[in-house]
């Protein structure tokens, strides 16, 4: 079971697709959450992430909008949308009955 | 370049170099200012050497060699230091030209010049080890070590006295600023210090040492300080005759 951040870090993974690197994914998280996303945390989570099995990194081109240095891209692999999906069916199970989970009484 | 700049080159380079190049273009790429991205990077530094200690290798190279070698080098260098403010006083005060003509003076005056510099030799050769093998143990944690062995290698031997040395004559001589603390803590940082740091860097390289010139270190250095043991003791002797 991955933890919370993590499920973060691996839908955010999952949905930039191709265009997954530590910028983008940090972008996304704090766009999504509202909360901001220390890059420390970030590259530690990925780092346990694909030391799981979860992801898989490399190195990919220098761009000169980064100051020519190279992207940490970032691609879920199969493990990695397994355990993102049990994480998500455990938490929607879990929400079942409890009232912030219901659509209508979150309505003001 | 201000100083955060500096700064941020400086911690940033603490890190691998493909994760700092990652991070430092991702922080460019999302337009933090230098004071944002040196909090970040040093975030960063400070969880992947934290983590480091979570593994059992930096403990192993605490408890076998920095403890140990530490200790041992701490009194070596303060015992080889105030050896050579006693050659130095000898040599300096007692000796006269016409001593010279002597055999047995000139031996020992060409002793003295040999081995002192091969003490030292010997203790270079200690530290730049002691680094190498503190990188091999443990890449991230080695400058932390290295830190912790710096600690003990000054502070090991605080609170003693070497009083019952012939170099406690010396000293009332010289300054006593000079022999019991400057002369000391200057081949501590120079002799111990600066080579260990070497050995940490080579040893993070990663690379496998040139097996001849490492053989060869490996037999010479081991017997380059064997003879002045043997020295000593007869420079004490000769100390003892100039001095009636």
């Amino acid at each position: 079971m991955v933890g919370e951040f993590e499920y973060l870090v691996l839908t955010s993974a999952a949905r930039l697709g191709t265009e997954a690197y530590g910028a983008a994914i940090r972008k996304d998280i704090e766009e999504s959450i509202g909360r901001h996303c220390a890059i420390g945390a970030l590259y530690t989570t990925l780092d346990r992430l694909q030391s799981k099995g979860f992801l898989e990194t490399w190195m990919g081109e220098a761009t000169s909008e980064r100051g020519g240095r190279a992207k940490r891209m970032v691609r879920v692999t199969p493990e990695g949308q397994r355990a993102a999906k049990a994480f998500y069916q455990a938490i929607t199970r879990m929400s079942r009955g409890v009232s912030w989970a219901n659509p209508v009484s979150l309505r003001p | 370049m201000s100083v955060r700049s500096w700064l941020l080159e400086v911690v940033s380079g603490l890190l691998e170099p493909d994760e700092r190049a990652a991070v430092r273009g991702d922080l460019i790429e999302l337009g933090q200012t230098d004071r944002a991205a040196l909090l970040e990077v040093s975030g960063l530094v400070v969880r992947r050497y934290a983590a480091a200690w979570f593994e059992l290798r930096p403990w192993i190279a605490l408890a076998v060699v920095v403890v140990p070698v530490g200790v041992v080098l701490s009194i070596a260098s303060r015992w080889w230091a105030y050896g050579s403010i006693d050659v130095a006083w000898l040599w300096v005060h007692s000796a006269e030209w016409s001593y010279f003509q002597n055999p047995g003076w000139r031996g020992a005056f060409v002793s003295s010049v040999v081995r002192t510099p091969l003490d030292y030799l010997t203790l270079v050769c200690w530290s730049w080890t002691t680094g190498f093998v503190l990188a091999s143990l443990s890449h991230r944690a080695a400058w932390m070590n290295g830190g912790l062995f710096g600690a003990l290698l000054f502070l090991g031997t605080m609170g003693t006295t070497t009083a019952a040395r012939s170099h406690a004559v010396h000293a009332a001589e010289l300054t006593w600023m000079l022999s019991e603390e400057v002369l000391p803590a200057a081949v501590r940082t120079v002799v111990v210090m600066f080579p260990l740091a070497l050995g940490v860097r080579r040893g993070q390289r990663g690379t496998p040492l040139p097996l001849i010139r490492t053989s060869v270190w490996a037999l010479v250095a081991p017997r380059a300080d064997a003879p002045s043991h043997r020295d000593a003791r007869e420079r004490g002797h000769l100390w003892l005759a100039a001095s009636r």
